[in-house]
């Protein structure tokens, strides 16, 4: 098991499968116990060393290779970690009772792994494209369902895609 | 040969970024979205492995799919902006600035990264007309189209300097992220007429 899987695939799989859900409660039961889980992780286990409970033995490896790149998370992250997931947790609980529980979850979940992933990936030069994809997932969250796109939200899409080319050259 | 074929490249990219600035229907929109896609390919592979850089031709061809559905089911929407000629003459001088502009700097520009002289005025005219595209309209479709016409100019460049499969990956991700929010945003502009 590797630190990247954990916190960063593991999220973005949940964010998927709550997206194909309908009932509100099981969005935020699951959303709230996974990024709670996700803090007392990255609280309590340490990374690349092994954590002995009883008879098993784990190691969290730092490194995950992915198409020839990699996504590193050392010991040096986990506060961080604690930080972004234990604020998406505070942020997530009033959710329900604003009636936009069934978007904010599963985007807000894959918008947090994203970012996370940006802060992983190596070189870092690459986390212009994983921020843009974060960008391009909050624009359901950021228009209603009933208006058309304000010049806000196509200036801040606008923006932010410019913004790509120029961190990656 | 290849040379030929480059600056016939060149010749659609100019023909298809300057179409798209002035195109109000969204059918001959998307046409020329396709026909720019393909120049887009062929001067990627120019330092590409073909089979990395048809991963372009796809992709475009998919947001221009995607685009084209949500169109279709937007299409009443859409069809009272199709007789938008305000402001034609500006739009004509602009682009000729961005023309000339561009093949002031292409030179040195190719110079600095290698590339023939036709695919680096490719990728500065895409990125120019895209950016002027962006800079004269509010509709959400032609946005999209505007920012898929600067991504397209910013790969051309890009793969003279970069070829990392990753990367390749996450510009697909990227490219398709705007064609979805195009097609995101006619659907709730559907939703909104009925």
């Amino acid at each position: 098991m590797s630190a990247p899987l954990l916190w960063i695939f593991l999220p973005l799989a949940l964010a998927v499968l709550l997206l194909l859900l309908n009932n509100q409660k099981v969005i935020l039961l699951a959303a709230c116990l996974l990024t709670l889980f996700l803090t007392m992780a990255a609280w309590l286990l340490p990374i690349e060393s092994a954590l002995t409970i009883g008879q098993w033995t784990f190691k969290l490896s730092s490194s995950f290779q992915i198409l020839g790149r990699s996504l590193t998370l050392t010991s040096a992250d986990r506060s961080f970690l604690v930080l972004i997931y234990g604020s998406t947790f505070f942020w997530f609980i009033p959710a329900p009772s604003l009636q936009i529980a069934q978007r904010l979850l599963p985007l807000g979940l894959a918008i947090t792994s994203l970012l996370v992933a940006a802060l992983a990936v190596e070189p870092f030069l690459y986390a212009a494209l994983l921020i843009e994809m974060a960008v391009l997932l909050s624009i359901p969250l950021l228009m209603s369902q009933q208006q058309t796109p304000s010049k806000g939200l196509l200036r801040f899409l606008i923006f932010q895609t410019l913004g790509v080319p120029f961190i990656l050259f | 040969m290849t040379d030929i074929l480059n600056w016939i490249a060149l010749l659609i990219v100019i023909v298809t970024a300057t179409g798209l600035l002035f195109s109000r229907d969204w059918r001959w929109s998307l046409g020329l979205l396709a026909g720019q896609y393909l120049s887009v390919f062929w001067m990627v592979q120019a330092h590409w492995p073909i089979s990395m850089a048809a991963s372009k031709l796809v992709t475009g061809w998919m947001a221009c799919a995607v685009l084209g559905i949500a169109q279709l089911n937007a299409g009443r929407v859409r069809e009272t902006e199709s007789t938008w000629l305000q402001g034609r003459l500006f739009q004509i001088f602009a682009a000729g600035m961005v023309l000339v502009a561009t093949f002031a700097i292409s030179l040195r520009v190719a110079t600095w990264l290698g590339l023939s002289l036709p695919v680096a005025l490719g990728g500065l005219l895409l990125i120019g007309l895209g950016l002027l595209h962006l800079g004269i309209t509010s509709d959400s479709f032609q946005v999209i189209l505007g920012l898929l016409t600067v991504l397209g100019g910013f790969e051309i460049l890009y793969a003279a300097v970069e070829s990392s499969a990753l990367v390749t990956a996450l510009l697909v991700v990227v490219n398709l992220g705007p064609a979805m929010a195009g097609a995101y945003f006619a659907n709730i502009a559907q939703e909104k007429a009925s």
